[in-house]
């Protein structure tokens, strides 16, 4: 009853030109600064609890705006060295992935957190149709789905069937070690696709002292995506990246 | 209970995170991230920042390290590697999923009058 009267007067709200209802907060947050101890942790448990132990601010922004460490600029050097404990509870029913949206209004509220986004030429991957034309065959029926073979000579293989050249190009930075960056599809092919290419493996032992980060001898992915008459570029390409305006190092107490 | 369930859960992603780099060679966070965000779902609600957030808590138990290299046309870029110790996790962890595995495996088996 208290609840339906309550979703009746947002609508009032609405319905007459106010404000909208703020977003969901936590109840109740302690903040503090971190002694350093436990293992840095995001940990968003039933009953509407979190506890993110030994996190940074900039830590605490990619989480709750999903985004990766390149795409936040701006904001002092304190945000990914002071390190913070931080224990919140919300209404028991709340959902686990809107406790991690709470963490943009924690944020804004006790860091005084103020951001904007901007779009910003930044580095990417572009796949793009390589000289004589894609090798692709149209999909012809059944799930989308993709798996890896093992052809053997430290040689591996992805093998797609019903992806688009944009599902392709959302996937490709899971694959192999070089595809570092966003990739973003510019072939302009439209429609799903089967198929399959491969590529080698990297090697290198990285507990040897002064062992190399060293590329696929036999030919990285790079390589292997014109087995299919595709190419990667790297390109600058405008993405939206989260500047930050403002940002108090000690946070405000509950 | 419920700290236990989350122990697992984080416990999931570092051998998640561990199995990639062992299985891949070295790779850069992104790549990681978007790995585990394909394989995991919404399993183990992961984003880039839960996935930075286990290469720092990995690199601080000395299971990964992490180094700067070149990248494709020459760009700056850390990639994250297993070492020695975080195979030998890895080993022990992938042994005790198969262990736990085989256990439940059997009791599935069994028929009502067992």
């Amino acid at each position: 009853m208290i609840r339906a009267l309550g979703m009746a007067a947002i609508l009032l709200r609405v319905a007459f030109g106010q404000a909208p209802a703020k977003a969901p907060e936590f109840e109740v947050a302690d903040i503090k600064l971190s002694d350093g101890t436990r293992d840095a942790k995001v940990q968003f448990l039933p009953g509407g609890r979190v506890d993110l132990p030994n996190v940074t601010v900039k830590s605490l922004i990619m989480v709750s705006y999903g985004v990766q460490e390149n795409m936040i600029t701006g904001g002092p050097k304190w945000i990914d060295s002071d390190h913070f404990d931080i224990v919140a509870k919300a209404p028991p029913d709340t959902p686990r992935n809107a406790l991690r949206l709470m963490l943009q209004p924690l944020l804004a509220e006790r860091f005084k957190l103020a951001i904007h986004r901007e779009d910003k030429p930044m580095p990417v991957y572009v796949l793009v149709v390589a000289k004589g034309g894609p090798k692709l065959q149209k999909a012809t029926s059944g799930p989308q789905q993709c798996r890896w073979n093992n052809p053997g000579s430290g040689m591996i293989q992805r093998e797609c069937h019903n992806m688009t050249m944009a599902e392709l190009a959302l996937s490709m930075p899971g694959w192999a070690h070089g595809v570092d960056l966003p990739v973003i599809d510019l072939t302009g092919i439209e429609g799903a696709y089967d198929f399959q290419f491969e590529w080698s493996m990297p090697s290198g032992d990285a507990s040897k002292a002064g062992a190399p980060v060293i590329a696929d001898p036999g030919g990285s992915i790079f390589d292997a995506i014109g087995q299919i008459g595709l190419k990667l570029e790297q390109r600058k390409h405008p993405m939206s990246v989260i500047v930050i305006d403002h940002v108090e190092r000690v946070p405000t107490v509950n | 209970m419920t700290e236990d369930k989350s122990e697992i859960l984080q416990g999931t992603l570092d051998l998640m995170v561990l199995k990639t780099l062992d299985a891949i060679g070295p790779m850069h966070g992104y790549g990681i991230a978007r790995r585990i965000e394909q394989l995991s779902e919404e399993a183990l609600m992961v984003n880039q920042g839960t996935i930075y957030l286990c290469l720092v808590r990995l690199v601080q138990k000395r299971w990964i390290t992490a180094r700067w290299g070149a990248s494709e046309n020459n760009r700056r870029a850390k990639f994250y590697s297993i070492t020695k110790a975080g195979r030998k996790q890895l080993d022990s962890e992938t042994k005790n999923w198969e262990r736990v595995a085989g256990v439940i495996g059997r009791l599935l088996q069994l028929s009502p009058r067992n």
